[in-house]
């Protein structure tokens, strides 16, 4: 999964949603962590549409 | 600023996240004679504001007595429900609330918590959290730079993201089904009247949910919905329905701010307590899932929360076992209620539009002072037998869940 930056509030529903805890927000920015298992359960969840599918294959 | 000179080696009650449930436990351990120490990963206590800031009158005053004129925004006597189609209906009952300043709000109750004594530091997250003897270390980015600081109790009140209840091995996801996804913008230049909240029914507006005006004073209103994602196409985001239904409710607001947020519509946590740990507020799931008002009820969570926590430490016993005391204590006080609340909450996701209509159309058609909840009740039973038995409890249950239980006997010093 990616997060595209400027639609992205951190507002931490990703965080709530996901049943793997493979989701991390700081200041910094949404990180996947390697537990992500491409779920879309964040995507879905997300208030702003934020999170995409990273088609480029890494998680 | 961060203070972290006045960081200590250990403590006996670190309390994660400056919400008004961590305040509320961080100042009652405090007065319960503990050690405190209150994190805020944020710069600023109350900032960012993700909330439509609603709260009954008696909640605030229990806590804080009667708030300063800038800490509230707008008083609130009469609720209003408008149908799908447009029909509204106030209700004549007078529901004695607040639209805050959380801001303010947030900040004032901090203050209560550093008064009896807890220790708050901004601008600090925690990292992680390792078993150490009978506590926890607990890993602290302050400004920066990590710290340890041990803690024989934790409370854990960092929202609806909480990893430090899974920290501690809690499952605290929010499954998607039961996450009401929300945007909310800060309007002005909109004619609402600053007594009135409104709530706002239709599928179209607000899939499996609904959205919300509550007045913030002059001509400023926080405008905002939450959808399940489940009843909405998958393209559409909760801030494309609010954009929409903004551009054609008040043509020519202009935004004075927005933001993002979700509310966890589910009954509490089967579990919020641990070796060493409880949850609050949001983290527990201790908002009202029927009207997703969760400032009150996470005071009361985080209030109950320090309490039990302090005792324990005292009695140097802050096992699983001892610590259960929290989650029955939880129950009784408002756990069960919330329980009958999801019930009925999942009806109301049930009503269809054409039902709400007619209810809305029947009970605007009555004057004003008999459009009371029997009436709406009554009306409603009549055209749907199963469901306004149920939608009864939730008119009569809307604002007026708050019975005063949990609440200190009067505000602390």
């Amino acid at each position: 999964m990616k997060c595209l930056g400027e639609r992205c509030d951190r507002c931490g529903v990703c965080t709530a949603v996901c049943p793997f805890d493979a989701v991390i927000v700081d200041e910094s920015g949404v990180t996947f962590l390697d537990d992500c298992t491409q779920c879309d359960l964040c995507a879905q969840a997300c208030p702003t549409g934020a999170i995409v599918q990273d088609l480029s294959g890494a998680a | 600023m961060a203070r972290e000179s006045e960081l200590r080696d250990s403590y006996d009650v670190v309390v994660i996240g400056a919400g008004p449930a961590g305040s509320c436990a961080a100042w009652r351990a405090a007065l319960e004679g503990c050690s405190v120490l209150l994190l805020e990963k944020d710069l600023e206590i109350g900032a960012p504001v993700r909330c439509a800031e609603g709260i009954s009158a008696r909640a605030v005053h229990a806590f804080i007595g009667v708030p300063p004129p800038e800490m509230v925004s707008a008083k609130i006597s009469r609720v209003r429900f408008t149908s799908p189609d447009g029909a509204t209906a106030t209700l004549m009952h007078e529901i004695d609330s607040y639209v805050l300043d959380r801001k303010a709000f947030d900040k004032a109750l901090a203050a209560r918590a550093v008064s009896a004594g807890a220790v708050v530091l901004t601008g600090s997250r925690a990292l992680s959290m390792k078993q150490h003897g009978c506590g926890w270390e607990v890993a602290v980015d302050i400004d920066g730079a990590r710290h340890t600081v041990h803690a024989k109790g934790v409370v854990g009140a960092d929202g609806i993201e909480s990893r430090v209840g899974r920290w501690a091995g809690l499952k605290t996801h929010t499954p998607l089904e039961e996450m009401e996804s929300c945007y909310q913008y800060r309007l002005s230049g909109v004619e609402v009247d600053q007594h009135v909240v409104e709530i706002v029914f239709g599928s179209g507006i607000a899939p499996s949910g609904y959205a919300w005006i509550f007045p913030k004073g002059e001509d400023t209103a926080n405008v905002g919905l939450g959808i399940k994602r489940h009843a909405a196409p998958v393209q559409i985001t909760a801030k494309d329905y609010l954009d929409r239904w903004i551009e054609e409710r008040f043509p020519g607001a202009g935004s004075l701010g927005e933001f993002a947020g979700g509310v966890p519509i589910s009954v509490t946590l089967p579990l919020i307590s641990a070796d060493g740990l409880v949850l609050a507020g949001d983290a527990a799931h201790q908002v009202n899932p029927l009207s997703g008002a969760g400032i009150s009820s996470g005071m009361r969570g985080g209030w109950l929360a320090g309490g039990v926590l302090a005792g324990q430490v005292t009695r140097c016993d802050t096992s699983a076992k001892a610590l259960r005391r929290y989650d029955e204590s939880w129950r009784s006080l408002l756990g069960r209620l919330h329980e009958n609340h999801y019930r009925v909450a999942q009806v109301i996701f049930d009503t269809t539009d054409s039902q709400f209509n007619s209810l809305a159309r029947e009970l605007a058609s009555l004057p004003e002072e008999k459009r009371t909840l029997y009436a709406a009740v009554s009306r409603a039973v009549r055209s749907r037998p199963s469901l306004l038995l149920q939608l009864a409890g939730y008119f009569r249950n809307w604002w007026s869940s708050d019975s005063g239980r949990g609440y200190p006997e009067s505000p602390p010093q």
